[in-house]
């Protein structure tokens, strides 16, 4: 059956995969291709396109033939042990498939593979002649860093501005940002309603909402608010009436403690939800933490801009900073979303997150939190299979009593 | 634990600058011990109080919406004699006379206890802390800020300033015996009002971060530094150092 959450998802999807495996200029304006996460507010207001190219090769291990790209990715010559997103990025790169960019903007970044991304893309000979900027994210969080970032980032404008010759309209910044804002408090209100115990409706749905926010064809359009909106409205019901997740028996609430990578939703998750009833509240990408953007000068909008670059963007937020930060955080989010069990996906190339394990276990064994550390390949179902995730996540549920 | 001591002084001069800017200011003494507390609240308190979700239309008022303006501060102190123990201070709108406004919100919690450790201040930091057990009262999941809501029900009971005071009060002393005395100030007149304690909270949050970074040094974890000690190819080197350190700080070479 059909119902509205489908509908969502399958619109979001269709606008998500539009913009980054379709023609990468779908505005009339320049092409702007980044190795990371941009602060998007400012190419939608400056009419351009924006590609983050991490996005598009992570996009492309979700493909039928992602094993494939992802051995042409590491035949290229790339570190063995590169994130695989990063490696179909690469062949996508040197094999000549990407459109050619007007401008490129890089950004040092939260994660080794993007930076070698970025270097690879700064060095790419076809693309020598073509202007470039590159931002200094601080590996830091406070007042002085968000001014610092916002600093960067208005030069990145000031660039744009050089390359194109024309001037970024401030009021149009402006006008999106008041529209990104309203978007952000939509998803934090679904945030909200998943805490309601059974979680009314398909968790994914959060980091769904957030790409189609920040990665979609109609990014930080009125589409997207209308979407949401409609997704709150819908959950809102849910809660009320008391309802769970269609055709699931909700038995064990638990947080996944990384990126949901290409496969693992579809499969594992998937099965987990629907097999023995536990359902993955919260992925770190979901959990929204955005400030909305200070409108009161264009000093505080770009100082706002940084802190959400530098603290707010998910993967940013946990990979760029402290241990105790990334410990925090989970602690809220088993608290505030009741989760019963904690699992990290430790990503092998999230070279990062793994050097906590030991911290990030002792920490839940403490609190007595059940905790498993998996050691998959989110982007490469071959390093282990979703049968064998799906098989210790579950004798892990019963050894700690949660079946 | 003398640490944050200078920051009540900070807090009380914010207080004085409001006073003194004519702002409506509402001073509540309340009892202050754990029995009588509980009898003077109008809903009720403590685990699973509060176990639904407040939706949006079942909103009465929102507080500390980040557009409106938010700060949270929680300060401890071993000088129990700094805080006026079992004082409510509001400074701005209450709660009754705000109905579906979203009001800026400011939250100063002072904690007095003369055995109170840095271990205790860290656990008392924690979020998450109240959660779910004041009931008609959802505080919403965005660390670094406070921003919460108070259903129509919870309103329709006489839930206010005084009884949110109070209700904090009661659960903060029921969960650490430690805690002698505690204050509690709101502020919700204005978002520049409540931007008065967005540096003193900078300050109380880089001094409680030195603090857990101690506190995750005894468990043998630097959190500044990306590895654990027990994995680290540089431990025997770090070893040696906390020897030579150790060895002359018995002969009072260092302090």
């Amino acid at each position: 059956m059909i119902n509205i959450y489908s509908q969502l998802m399958s619109a979001a999807n269709k606008s998500l995969f539009g913009l980054t495996l379709g023609p990468q200029n779908e505005s009339d304006g320049p092409f702007i291709m980044g190795n990371g996460d941009f602060f998007i507010e400012i190419p939608v207001a400056f009419g351009c396109s924006f590609s983050d190219l991490t996005l598009t090769g992570a996009m492309g291990t979700g493909l039928p033939n992602a094993a494939e790209l992802i051995d042409k990715g590491t035949e290229v010559g790339v570190e063995s042990r590169l994130c695989n997103a990063i490696k179909v990025a690469t062949y996508y790169l040197e094999a000549g498939l990407l459109k050619t960019p007007d401008m490129i903007i890089t950004t040092n970044s939260c994660c080794d593979a993007m930076d070698t991304l970025g270097n690879l893309l700064n060095g790419y000979k076809p693309w020598a002649h073509i202007p470039r900027f590159n931002m200094h994210a601080p590996h830091s969080y406070d007042d002085a860093s968000y001014e610092y970032m916002g600093k960067q980032l208005r030069q990145a404008v000031k660039f744009m501005e050089d390359v194109t010759g024309r001037k970024m309209d401030m009021d149009r910044l402006r006008e999106v940002c008041i529209e990104s804002n309203k978007q952000c408090q939509l998803l934090l209100e679904f945030q909200e309603l998943k805490k309601a115990k059974p979680c009314p409706a398909e968790p994914d749905l959060a980091r769904e909402g957030a790409e189609f926010k920040n990665w979609s064809k109609d990014r930080i359009s009125p589409q997207v608010t209308e979407w949401l909106e409609i997704l709150v409205k819908e959950t809102e019901k849910q809660v009320k009436e008391k309802k769970g997740i269609e055709g699931v028996d909700e038995k064990i609430r638990f947080l996944w403690q990384d990126l949901a990578g290409s496969w693992a939703s579809g499969t594992v998750l998937a099965r987990l939800q629907k097999e023995l009833g536990a359902v993955c509240v919260m992925d770190y990408v979901s959990f929204g933490t955005w400030t909305p953007v200070d409108l009161s000068s264009e000093e505080a909008m770009f100082t706002s801009f940084g802190k959400r670059f530098l603290l707010e963007d998910p993967m940013n937020r946990q990979a760029l900073h402290t241990t105790d930060l990334f410990c925090n955080d989970i602690l809220q989010i088993v608290k505030d979303f009741s989760c019963d069990a904690v699992i990290l996906p430790a990503h092998i190339a999230h070279r990062d997150t793994n050097s906590r394990i030991k911290v990030v276990r002792d920490m839940c064994h403490e609190k007595g939190i059940p905790c498993l550390v998996l050691g998959i390949d989110i982007w490469d179902k071959r390093y282990m299979t979703p049968d064998v995730a799906f098989d210790r996540m579950k004798t892990f549920f019963e050894i700690s009593g949660l079946l | 634990m003398s640490a944050f001591d200078i920051y009540i002084k900070s807090i009380n001069d914010v207080l004085e600058e409001l006073k003194n800017s004519g702002r409506r200011i509402n001073v509540f003494n309340v009892p202050s011990s754990c029995s009588e507390l509980p009898r003077t609240i109008p809903v009720n308190i403590g685990g699973n109080a509060n176990p639904g979700i407040i939706l949006r239309q079942d909103t009465y008022v929102e507080l500390g919406n980040p557009e409106a303006g938010s700060s949270a501060i929680m300060i401890s102190t071993n000088e129990t004699g700094l805080i006026n123990d079992g004082r409510i201070t509001l400074i701005g709108p209450d709660i009754p006379e705000s109905a579906d406004k979203s009001l800026p919100f400011g939250q100063v919690i002072l904690i007095g206890g003369a055995s109170l450790d840095d271990k205790e201040h860290e656990t008392l930091q924690q979020p998450g802390f109240v959660g779910d057990k004041i009931e008609g009262y959802m505080i919403r999941s965005l660390p670094q800020n406070i921003w919460s809501r108070i259903s129509k029900d919870g309103a329709a009971k006489g839930f206010n300033f005084e009884c949110l005071g109070k209700a904090l009060i009661y659960l903060y002393k029921s969960e650490n015996p430690k805690i002698e005395s505690m204050e509690i100030i709101f502020i919700t007149s204005a978002k520049d009002d409540v931007k008065l304690l967005d540096n003193i909270s900078e300050q109380v949050r880089k001094i409680s971060k030195e603090i857990t970074k101690e506190n995750w040094k005894i468990k043998g974890y630097d959190i500044d530094c990306e590895l654990d000690c027990s994995s680290c190819g540089d431990k025997s080197v770090c070893d040696d150092i906390r020897d030579v350190l150790k060895s002359r700080k018995k002969k009072g070479l260092v302090k």
